[in-house]
């Protein structure tokens, strides 16, 4: 079974339309990276996934109805929203108090034990913490519940660089195993690579581009040309160029490495790289029209 | 305290009238206490209503609720607690505490002229208790629906909470004068809003000089009004709470405002 099923999911906001209709599966044991530009519709799709909001179209989370079932869904389901978002007059001793008093699946041994690790202390209210801090026992809390799917939308907008290194390690070593399905948002799409089974680009509203991290490394490509070479590359119809240091940087898709190597130095594109091929070569032609 | 320098006096010209009047005039002091405490608590309740739901959207806390497995029934069913059962608990609690406090007093400044006896004598106390026991069970019932209006309003409303709620009414109220010249609407607000012991009680022509014609132990509940209050309890109040900013009116049913007017003669 799908662990998320979309069939012509739509969203709109009086004229605006935040998903246009996308159709998404994700299956059960991936790491989806959702990545697009702000107001894409990233943060609507997951709106819509965790029943915190109305839509038009089908959705089945884990088999049930988000909007209807939210309550029922959530002891499957976790998520870590964008920014921090536990109550500031909360302690942290209330915070574990809670979530273990409504949460069937919830373990608060881990979670005291994830704590430990942490200059956190059980007395302190959330106001008191830092907002690194915060990150961390609201991580503490989610992966001490046993779930299925974990949803993470920005979640280390703001952390500095040893915060978000270690969110993502503890990640992959303390919480993921293949029984479980996690979906995150980010726009450091660098620190994510790594980690990810699949990817998905979303760009005003609809997938622009799904394909598995093995797809996406076989099938993308970069080559480092010297300008003699350039019109021979160009004439292959590259995604995207930029110029770098006098040479230029093109992006091909499905291109023969081989075919590539004899115009210059050949690499593997980073997510970030192709992410801003497709966005600008999608925001090229409209462009006229509207500005 | 300052009132009490007077007390003996008072008192003495007091026990000259008939035993109803001395009885509302020692009650005066009490009920004051009780009602002044009592309205603490509907505004206490008010403005936590108000901001109940609001205040989890505003600081995104919301987010935090809603991950976890609590349906948004129990949600607002638990904010409900504080204006129903804690708040009415507590004032009941602070209103026998202060009553106390008053007693000693009063005792002690009538101790010397050898009045205090007629305190005892006048005031039921343990039946005073018991009616301003019920006089609280059933204005709590009676507010349940502004509660519940708050609360929607606190789920609904992005910013402004407190003119969401109040306004709409006003309106109604200014739209009716100005078109019928009429005050029916403005009747069944003030009904709602402080009409509850109306209800509660066979409201007796006021004694002179009982001001405040709350909590009065010579009145009785009356029997053919009480039962019809957990009828006020009926009406669901559950408020699906908005997310984020999404602008979605969310589907509450109001709860229907009881039409029933003061239908005795």
């Amino acid at each position: 079974m799908a662990c998320i099923e979309a069939r012509g999911l739509r969203k709109t906001f009086g004229e605006t339309i935040a998903l246009d209709g996308i159709d998404l599966e994700v299956a059960e044991g991936r790491i989806l990276g959702l990545i697009g530009p702000n107001g894409a519709g990233k943060t609507t799709a997951l709106d819509a996934i965790l029943g915190l909001t109305p839509y038009e179209g089908q959705l089945r989370v884990l088999g049930r109805d988000p909007w209807t079932d939210r309550d029922q869904l959530m002891r499957d389901v976790s998520f870590i929203a964008d920014v921090a978002v536990l109550p500031r007059w909360l302690r942290v001793s209330q915070a574990l108090d809670y979530v273990a008093g409504v949460h069937p699946r919830f373990d608060r041994a881990k979670a005291e034990g994830f704590l430990a690790r942490t200059e956190i202390k059980l007395k302190s209210k959330v106001r008191q913490l830092s907002k690194g801090m915060v990150t961390q026992l609201h991580l503490a809390l989610v992966m001490a519940i046993d779930a299925k799917l974990l949803i993470l939308d920005e979640p280390t907008l703001g952390l500095d660089l040893l915060y978000r290194k270690q969110f993502y390690d503890s990640l992959l070593n303390d919480y993921f195993d293949r029984g479980r399905t996690i979906v995150v948002t980010t726009h450091q799409v660098e620190e994510i690579q790594d980690v990810l089974t699949d990817l998905m680009f979303i760009d005003r509203g609809r997938i622009v581009l799904a394909c598995s991290m093995e797809e996406f490394e076989t099938r993308y490509l970069e080559v480092m040309v010297n300008p003699e070479q350039l019109d021979a590359a160009r004439a292959l119809h590259p995604l995207h160029e930029r110029p770098v240091f006098g040479r230029s940087v093109l992006l091909f898709d499905q291109i023969e490495r081989e075919q590539l190597a004899a115009l210059g130095e050949v690499r593997k594109p980073g997510i970030a790289d192709l992410f801003v091929a497709m966005m600008s070569h999608k925001t090229a032609q409209p462009e006229g029209a509207k500005k | 305290m300052i009132s009490a320098i007077g007390l003996p006096h008072r008192r003495r010209a007091l026990l000259l009238l008939d035993l109803n009047q001395q009885q509302a005039t020692i009650e005066q002091p009490y009920d004051a206490a009780a009602i002044a405490l009592l309205l603490t608590a509907f505004l206490v309740g008010i403005f936590y209503c108000l901001d109940a739901l609001h205040g989890e959207r505003r600081d995104r806390s919301i987010l935090f609720w809603k991950s976890l497995p609590v349906s948004d029934l129990t949600t607002v069913l638990s904010k409900l607690l504080l204006p129903l059962a804690i708040l009415p608990l507590i004032a009941f609690a602070a209103i026998e505490m202060t009553q106390l406090v008053i007693l000693l007093i009063s005792t002690v400044v009538l101790l010397p002229s050898g009045l205090a006896a007629t305190t005892f004598a006048r005031l039921p106390f343990f039946q005073m208790s018991v009616i301003q026991l019920y006089g609280i069970i059933t204005s709590v019932l009676w507010s349940i629906p502004i509660y519940g209006w708050l609360l929607l309003v606190s789920s609904w409303a992005r910013r402004a909470t407190f003119l969401w709620a109040v306004l709409p009414w006003l309106a109604i109220c200014i739209v009716e004068k100005l078109a019928f010249n009429t005050a029916h609407f403005a009747q069944l607000l003030g009904s709602r809003l402080f009409g509850s012991e109306e209800v509660a009680f066979d409201i007796v022509p006021q004694p002179k000089g009982a001001l405040i014609p709350m909590f009065d132990s010579h009145r009785s509940p009356c029997s053919d009004e009480v039962p019809k209050q957990p009828r006020i309890m009926a009406g669901t109040y559950c408020c699906r709470r908005v997310p984020r900013c999404d602008g979605a009116v969310a589907p509450i049913p109001r709860p229907a405002m009881s039409h029933r007017l003061h239908s005795r003669s």
